[in-house]
Parts: C-alpha cells; structure tokens; sequence
C-alpha cells in the first residue's frame, strides 16, 4: 500500500514523538530506579540512625534516672534502715512516673530489700549487673532478661507469648529484651550499702518505636533473635504486626554488622535496616529493624512516568495541531506545483505532437501536389506525342502558356514551390475551370487530351485545397501552442525554483 | 464509400488524435472541419470506414475524448 507524503509526513511525526518519550521514559524509569534506590537507602540508614538515637536516648534515660534514685536521701535513709515498706512505696511511685519497667533495690549482699512492682525481697535478684553495681560501677546497657528474673519482677505476662515462625511451627518466648541500668546506693560517707537496678522491658513496649515511626517516617521493630517483640508495622487489617518472625534470613540477624536490604512483613515490602543490639559485653542480644515501605518509592516513579507520558500526550497533541497546517500547507503547495507540472507537459506534449502531425501531413501535401504534377505533366505531354496533333493547339500554344500555362508549361513550379500553392489556392480553383473550359481547343480534343487525367487533377487539387487549409490551421495552431511553450516553459522554471526553496528555504 | 469523419473539441485533441492513430498504424488524414459538423475545432479526421472500429478502439485506448463520429 502506498501511503501519500501526508500520511507519511505526521506519521513520521508521530512516530518520532512516540520514540522520543518511549526513551525518555525509560531513561527517566532506570535513572528514577537508581536514584530513588540511592535515595531510599540513604533515607532507611537515616531512620536507622534515628531510631537508634531513640533507643540510646531511653538507655541514658534509664541510666539517668537510676543515678539519681542512687543519691535520694530518702531512698538512703530507707535502704540504711532496710525499711521495706517505705522503700517499696518509693520505688513504685518513682517507676510509675519515670515509665520504668521495674526498679529494685538491693543490700550489699545482692539480696532483694524492695521492688516497685512488689514481689519476693530478701533473695537475690541473679542479675550480673546488680553485683557489679555493688563493686561501685555504674552499668548501663541492653540486656536479655531471662524468665526467673521477670517472674521475679512481676513482669512475665509483659513478656511470655507464642511467636508464629515462619515455617508455621509456634515457639513460646519467656524472655525479655531491655534496657537496664543498676548504680550503688552509698551512704554519707561514700560506703557502699546497697545498689539500684531499673530496666525498661522492651517486649510489647512501644513507646520507642512508635516515637522512631512518628519522628522518622518509616516503621520500626525491635527483635529479640528472629521475633518480632515490639513493632509499629501495621497488619492490612490496621492491628500492630508483632509476635511474629521476622522474614530476613537468621544469619543477618546474628552478625555484628548491620543488613541493609529488601524485606517483606506484613505483607508489605520494605528497603530495611537491621542493627544489632549489643550489651555492654559486645554481645549481640537482639536488633532494631527500621525499614520505608518500597511502594513509598515505587509510588513516586509511577507518578512521574505517568506524568512523562500524559505530558507525552499532550505534547503530541500540541506537535500535532502545529504540524498538520505545516504539513496541510506543503501538501497544497506541491500538489498545486504538480497541477502546474502536469498542465505544461500537456501543453508540451501538444505542442510536440503538433509539430510532428503538421510534418507528416506536409509530407502527405507535398506528395499529392507532386502527383498532381505528375498528372498534369502527362496532360501536356499526351497530345505532343499523339499521332494528329490538333492543329488548334499548335496554332496557338503560346495562348496555353499565357494563361493556365503556367500551370502546363511548368508544372515543375507547382512541384517545388509550395508556398505559391498556399498563397493563391483560389487561382487553383479557379483554374480547373479555365483548364476545362478555357483551352477550348484540349475539349474539342477528348481523346488526345485525356478527360479522366484532368478530372483526376482537379480532385487532387481539391484534395490539396484541403491539405493547405489544414496546414494554414495547423500553422496557427502551433504558432500559438509555440508561444503557449514558451509560458509553459517559464512556468516550470518557476515550478523548480518554488520547489528548489521549499526544500532548501532560499532562493536560487 | 465515403470516408468517415471523427471530430473533436479542439484541434489539440485533432493532433493528439491523429497522432494516437498514427501510433496504433491506423491511416488516418486530417480534412478541414466540415461546414455541416458544428464544434469548435477547425479540424477533423477522415478514416476509411473499414478501420472505423479499430481507430475508435485506439482513440479510447490513448485516452482521447471523441466529439463525434459523421458517416
């Protein structure tokens, strides 16, 4: 199928604008891709950083606090005089206002003189950190509790829950994950007589991760091993994602370097961070897990290839609407050059079959007026010849070459000089009838003179009577189709000139 | 028998038309325009009417427009 220069043309057009934005948009898609991964993974190593200023902040908190608990008068006198009661309303009070998970306060034997959450005294807590607080040292750390000490504590049903692992199996957690602090309580004169220990159970706590969520942007989980113990994912249906593993690969969450990566929870994709959670040891106890939803990113880069495209779209309606005119107004142009181009060369092409069709019927002119000649040469010569001359004829010939004579004494003069046909064809005419009727003395001789030749003669000059009105047409016809050429001509020399500046945009 | 006359709207479609015939070898010669025939080219065809047919045939072949046919 043959497509015409306009079709051609805003199909070019087309086609150029559509490959135009196909490659913008999927330059713009990869360099999206590359810099909103960059981007993402710089945003993730930020939260994570935020959300590991969040959990710092709560451990000096808690180091705070337990430091200045150590130096309460009050808080002295009471475990001077070992006044349990009065030591454990203190402590509960002081929990409850600082958000402490448990605060407990010891002798100088490790044993048990008060909790804030009530529970056994006089025994010892087993905590490590207490003895050590007893040796004058101020710890503070993240520590994995484990289950007699939060029995202890009064704090198991914070912590005991069935965790659903990814295989479908279900493991039961008792231990707890915490932020914890222990300082010596000293009396006036520096002696160590007891010490204080404080943590913050992290285990369904989510006062940090809701804060990291809330500040940062992205979601936050602390994981004891691989659960999910305290988490500000959502579930789709709204419900707080938790007691649950975590779907990363256990080894990422064993080693002391942080996993930064693609994760999945909750249904959700996540670029995510994993930090190991260290005591004070270097041991790693737990990790925060802080990741940005992918499709936060994703939204993005969909957003702005949808806004190439319909931009796209509309650029191709604008090139468009500016492009047909253009396109409208060059097809005219050519197709009035082609109208142009067509008409000359008819003209031409007249002009040159004119020139041969007035040729040939010259050729067919001059052979009749040779025949002619011919004829009328025989004509003049049968009488010479025959055996009774008619004494007429010869008795006067010079009145035959006065008058028609011409015509019988030289009928060569007929044969070479054609014009003198054309310009007084009407002596012709009239001179069949002088032929016939003036020499009186051919008619008085028919059978010398050959009737039939001279009757022949005149329908030749009939017939060439023809021919020189033909020709005489013809002569004025091509005069004026010659003259028609020469605007023709001129005509296409402007046609290539209009074409030459349409193409090139100058003037030759 | 008489010869048959093909006339024509001008006498650029006469030359085209003798030239057409020419080409297609049919004889054919180009008379003044009878008085009898009326149309505004000055000249016409004469063709011998054994070739009428094929000069009409070459005449529709070459695209000519035939203003009239006198016998």
């Amino acid at each position: 199928m043959k497509l015409g220069l306009r079709v051609q043309l805003i199909g070019t057009l087309i086609g150029a604008i559509l490959i135009f934005f196909a490659i913008s948009a999927i330059a713009a898609n990869t360099t999206m891709s590359t810099d909103l991964s960059n981007l993402a993974k710089r945003e993730v190593t930020s939260g994570a950083l935020g959300f590991s200023g969040y959990w710092d902040s709560k451990k000096d908190q808690v180091r705070l606090l337990t430091t200045q608990i150590a130096i309460q008068d009050a808080i002295r006198h009471d475990v001077e005089t070992k006044d349990s009661k009065a030591l454990g309303d203190a402590l509960s009070n002081i929990a409850r206002g600082a958000e402490l998970s448990f605060l407990t306060v010891t002798d100088t034997a490790g044993n048990v003189i008060a909790r804030a959450n009530g529970g056994t005294t006089g025994v010892k807590t087993g905590s490590p950190y207490v003895d050590r607080a007893l040796t004058g040292e101020t710890v503070s750390t993240a520590a994995k509790i484990g289950d007699a000490e939060l029995q202890a504590e009064q704090l198991a049903p914070q912590v005991d829950t069935d965790v659903k692992a990814a295989g479908g199996t279900t493991q039961h957690i008792a231990d707890g994950i915490a932020i914890v602090s222990a300082a010596p309580i000293s009396d006036q004169n520096e002696r160590t007589i007891g010490a204080i220990y404080a943590g913050v159970v992290m285990n369904h706590a989510y006062d940090v991760v809701d804060q990291a969520t809330r500040s940062l942007g992205g979601k936050a989980a602390i994981l004891l091993g691989p659960a999910i113990v305290a988490s500000s994912i959502s579930n789709p249906d709204g419900t707080r994602f938790v007691d649950a593993d975590v779907a990363l690969d256990p080894s990422v969450l064993t080693g002391p370097k942080a996993y930064n990566g693609a994760d999945t929870e909750a249904g959700t994709d996540y670029l995510a961070e994993v930090d190991p959670i260290l005591d004070d040891q270097n041991t790693v106890i737990g990790a925060r897990w802080y990741g940005i939803p992918l499709s936060t990113f994703r939204a993005i880069q969909a957003h702005t290839i949808q806004s190439i495209l319909l931009w796209g779209v509309v650029g191709l309606i604008v090139a468009l609407a500016l492009a047909i005119p253009v396109v409208e107004r060059l097809s005219r142009l050519l197709i009035k050059r082609s109208k142009q181009v067509r008409a000359s060369a008819k003209e031409l092409s007249v002009a040159i079959v004119g020139s041969e069709v007035s040729g040939d019927h010259v050729a067919m002119t001059k052979a009749a007026v040779e025949k002619q000649g011919e004829i009328l040469s025989a004509v003049m010569s049968a009488p010479m010849n025959g055996a009774t001359k008619p004494a007429s004829l010869n008795a006067d010939p010079a009145s035959l070459n006065a008058d028609p004579a011409s015509l019988n004494a030289d009928p060569a003069s007929l044969n070479t000089d054609l014009a003198s046909l054309n310009a007084g064809p009407a002596s012709l005419n009239t001179d069949p009838a002088s032929l016939n009727a003036g020499p009186a003395s051919l008619n008085t001789d028919p059978a010398s003179l050959n009737a039939e030749k001279i009757a022949e003669a005149a329908a030749l000059n009939a017939e060439i009577y023809g021919d020189v009105i033909v020709i005489d047409t013809l002569a004025t016809e091509m005069s004026s189709r010659m003259q028609q050429a020469v605007v023709r001509v001129n005509e296409l020399n402007d046609v290539a000139e209009g074409l030459s500046e349409l193409v090139t945009g100058t003037k030759n | 028998m008489a010869d048959v006359i093909l006339f024509f709207s001008s006498n650029a479609d006469t030359m085209i038309a003798t030239k057409a015939l020419k080409d297609s070898g049919v004889t054919a010669k180009m008379i003044p325009k009878p008085a009898s025939i009326t149309t505004p080219a000055n000249l016409a065809l004469a063709v011998d009417p054994s070739v009428e047919a094929s000069a009409l045939a070459a005449l529709g072949k070459a695209n000519v427009t035939l203003g009239g046919v006198v016998k």
